[in-house]
């Protein structure tokens, strides 16, 4: 009896445990500038979105 | 920058990078690592690639003008009194870098003694290789010339 209730149990979290969660999503991860000169001023813009559904935290970002 | 370290689901979010490339030059490449609390990709890597130039290489030169002018502070004066690898890693990297349209070190090692020295004493015809020995108005004594090609043909 326990046993079925366990794996009841399992079956059913299994699923929310994986689905229940942020997602980043990036239109694109690159961008290649071509040519620049030396005194222009690089900018760029990366966009994102959240299209899981859980809030997404940014916990960090690192340039190198 | 991030415009919001907390998005909703389906909110979206921008990730504004600058780069200053003063003084910088040739192929850079630069990287932005985001981590986030998303199981599945814990660290998006974003990569921003550009070739940097600058105001004097943008025109044509000869290629005998790099030993004239402005040239010289960088093309020349820098090797001097340089020997070996120390002044390949001055003079020739600058263009016979991996990447770079001159030929690399591993093409030039399969190269003779005798096409080497002609080659950086006198030149290569038809490409942007001036002739480097003194008899061509270039900087490099037969004994400096002959101390590169040990470093090229350096097994």
């Amino acid at each position: 009896m326990y046993r079925t209730l366990l794996t009841v149990v399992l079956l059913v979290s299994i699923p929310a445990l994986s689905y229940t969660q942020p997602t980043i999503h990036f239109n694109e991860v690159g961008h290649d500038f071509g040519k620049v000169m030396q005194e222009d001023r690089i900018a760029y813009v990366f966009e994102f979105s959240n299209t899981g559904n859980e809030p997404l935290i940014i916990e960090k970002l690192a340039s190198s | 920058m991030a415009s919001s370290s907390r998005l909703e689901p389906q909110e979206k979010g921008k990730i504004s990078v600058d780069i200053n490339v003063k003084g910088k030059y040739g192929n850079i490449q630069k990287t932005i690592q985001v981590k986030t609390n998303d199981p599945a990709n814990p660290v998006t890597v974003l990569t921003l690639a550009m070739q940097v130039r600058d105001k004097i290489h943008l025109s044509k030169f000869k290629a005998k003008e790099i030993f004239t002018g402005q040239c010289r502070k960088c093309h020349v004066e820098r090797g001097n009194i340089k020997r070996g690898l120390e002044l390949f890693l001055t003079d020739c990297i600058i263009c016979h870098d991996s990447g770079k349209s001159a030929s690399s070190i591993s093409e030039m090692s399969k190269r003779s003694r005798e096409y080497l020295i002609n080659a950086i004493s006198n030149g290569v015809k038809g490409s942007s290789m001036p002739g480097w020995s003194i008899k061509k108005s270039g900087p490099l004594g037969e004994e400096e010339i002959g101390s590169l090609v040990d470093v090229i043909l350096k097994p």
